[in-house]
């Protein structure tokens, strides 16, 4: 896989998220970049062509996350980027919000919950990048 | 179902519309007139059965025979009727207008045909003549006031008509009330013809007045009823709507508290994991402890919060607060952080002036600090933050300035919501409750006084606060104030 098949990207207002999976997912041979805003999220999405996008619900606005979601679904080069979301207000919130924003959940491809411990986030992204993306 | 906007609008024209809809959906009047017909051909065939000899004129049983045909009819009109106004809906105005011409046209005929059985039964010896009565009752409640003055007119002409005629001799011959006695002849008594045409349109008339103006006093309660209803439903939509933001915010909240929470347990699990070098280590610890700085900041800000959303409006009539000696305080308490970060923190506070404001000392400083605090994090240095406090007039004149990141102007306004942090603040990585702009809405709010906000990207941030001096007349009128008291400029 070439370096830019390892590139994951995190979209999420808390800079120490970015740290910490950064942490993980270097230890692995991935690259992470990250964004704290759902325009600078998208604009890295455009410009990085990530293996994988860890995607925050609460950004500027309480479900921003979502908003961002579709526009990458919408997006004919992201429309496959396996896309998982990471949040702390679980996965029964997550599934709640998701039917709230109008988001279906089948286009999404996992969920992991703040807090996390690195198996799980690698388990979930390891998941995503070798099952693909789920269509919209 | 009628809606109520058709409802008050048909209300409005002085029509009873619940009760005329259903005089067609439930075909009240057919009903109760073939009631009247069964009790009528009753009433004849036990009085041919009890007594053979009397003998009524065959006019009497036409009249009922026409009785009982228009009541058949009535019935076939009312099956069209419903059918055309379930085409034309409820509400609509034809569907009124046959409803109203439909109601009226069969009181005009029972009045004609009661009059025809009085006719043929004993005229104005008649006591059945109790019966137009009962008809000006239903048309003062069905019908607007003058088209149920004009059926009363139309009922007293037939009864006057009847009895002046019988009179005079124009109709003739009299039939009488009991055909086995003799009569009294008091159809021929212009003493009593006249009394009781009185008597009637005096009951007709006395009748359509007193239900009139019961129903006019029941239709002005109804309107109450209606507009409280309203009222309280409104009410309950604006409760529905608090309990739905309120639980947003406790979700909010929650949420926010949350996160320093999940960070600190996910950076703890990571060192035990062994995954942070050793020479990240204290860079981590320090993670840690601002995180859980972070979290403790959230929590007083909560409580700072839900101190301000519990407070009672009244208790500021006795509050008083030195905004001089405030802002002084806390310009002393935010030096070093200024300093430490290279920033000049000026103050220039008129302390020759009354700064006396009527507010808790407490909360404006905590509404001031969070504007001080928030000039220091979005100000990179060297910059300046400058805190400025005079009074011009009846007002104390706070400001926070900065040199800061400043704020897109489409955003400025929702800053002061809770949870809203701005899009520069959020790419700069500073950290926030989220909370303290909505802390210092919530202060000036209850003060009485106003926030104008100044600020452009890269430029820098200016919060101007106005607070009614204490004691003066904009103090006094507090309550008037708008609001929404934050204006961008």
């Amino acid at each position: 896989m070439d370096a830019a098949g390892r590139t994951i990207l995190v979209i999420d207002d808390d800079p120490d998220v970015h740290d910490a999976v950064r942490l993980v997912l270097e230890a692995d041979g991935y690259t992470v970049e990250g964004a704290v805003t759902a325009a600078a999220g998208l604009d890295a999405a455009r410009r990085l062509v990530p293996a994988a996008i860890l995607l925050d619900i609460m950004l500027d606005t309480p479900m921003e996350g979502f908003a961002v979601a579709r526009a990458l679904r919408n997006s004919p080069s992201h429309a496959n980027t396996p896309l998982i979301f990471i949040s702390s207000i679980g996965e029964a919130a997550w599934r709640e919000q998701a039917e709230e924003a109008g988001f279906s959940l089948g286009a999404a491809d996992g969920f992991v919950e703040k807090p996390f411990d690195a198996a799980t986030l690698l388990q979930a992204v390891r998941q995503a990048s070798a099952g693909g993306a789920k269509s919209s | 179902m009628m809606t109520d906007l058709v409802e008050e609008s048909l209300a409005r024209r002085g029509y009873r519309a619940e009760a005329l809809i259903s005089l067609i959906r439930l075909r009240w009047f057919i009903n109760l007139r073939w009631i009247m017909i069964l009790c009528s051909w009753l009433c004849v065939t036990v009085e041919q059965l009890l007594n053979p000899a009397v003998s009524r004129p065959a006019g009497l049983t036409w009249v009922l025979v026409a009785l009982t045909t228009v009541n058949v009819l009535w019935t076939g009109v009312s099956v069209g009727l419903r059918r055309y106004i379930a085409r034309v809906g409820e509400g609509d105005h034809r569907a009124l207008r046959a409803a109203v011409t439909w109601a009226n046209a069969q009181i005009a005929v029972d009045l004609l045909l009661l009059t025809a059985i009085l006719r043929y039964t004993g005229g104005v010896e008649n006591p059945m003549a109790i019966f137009y009565l009962f008809h000006m009752a239903i048309a003062s409640l069905l019908l607007r006031a003058w088209q149920a003055i004009l059926q009363g007119a139309w009922a007293f002409a037939l009864y006057a008509g009847m009895g002046v005629g019988e009179l005079y001799g124009v109709l003739r011959p009299h039939y009488e009330f009991l055909p086995s006695r003799s009569g009294f002849g008091l159809y021929a008594e212009s003493a009593y013809v006249w009394a009781a045409a009185i008597v009637v349109g005096c009951g007709i008339f006395g009748t359509l007045y007193f239900t009139l103006r019961i129903a006019s006093r029941l239709d002005e309660r109804e309107r109450v009823l209606r507009a409280t209803n309203q009222a309280l439903r409104q009410s309950q939509e604006v409760l529905q709507e608090l309990q739905r933001r309120k639980a947003q915010f406790m979700r909010t909240a929650a949420h926010q508290l949350k996160s320093p929470l999940a960070v600190i347990q996910t950076q703890v699990g990571l060192i035990r994991d062994g995954l942070v070098p050793k020479e990240s280590l204290d860079l981590y610890y320090d993670k840690v402890i601002r995180r859980c700085r972070e979290a403790i900041d959230q929590v007083t800000d909560l409580l700072t919060f839900a101190r301000l959303q519990e407070a009672d409006p009244q208790r500021r009539s006795g509050s008083a607060a030195d905004a001089g000696k405030v802002l002084g305080d806390l310009c002393e308490r935010f030096a070093p952080l200024a300093l430490a970060k290279g920033l000049q923190l000026v103050r220039e506070i008129a302390a020759e002036q009354d700064l006396m404001v009527p507010v808790e000392p407490l909360d404006l400083a905590d509404a001031m600090g969070n504007l001080i605090d928030n000039a220091i994090k979005y100000t990179p240095a060297p910059g300046t933050v400058r805190v400025t406090a005079t009074r011009p007039a009846d007002e104390v004149c706070l400001t926070v300035e900065d040199t800061g990141l400043g704020m897109p102007v489409e955003t400025q306004q929702e800053m002061f919501d809770a949870y809203r942090r701005g899009r520069l603040a959020l790419e700069a990585g500073i950290t926030g409750s989220g909370l303290g702009l909505s802390i210092v809405r919530a202060v000036v709010e209850q003060s009485g006084g106003t926030i104008v906000v100044r600020s452009r990207p890269g430029e820098g941030s200016r919060f101007t606060i106005r607070i009614p001096g204490l004691g003066t007349q904009s103090d006094e009128g507090l309550s008037q104030k708008p609001f929404n008291v934050v204006r961008i400029e």
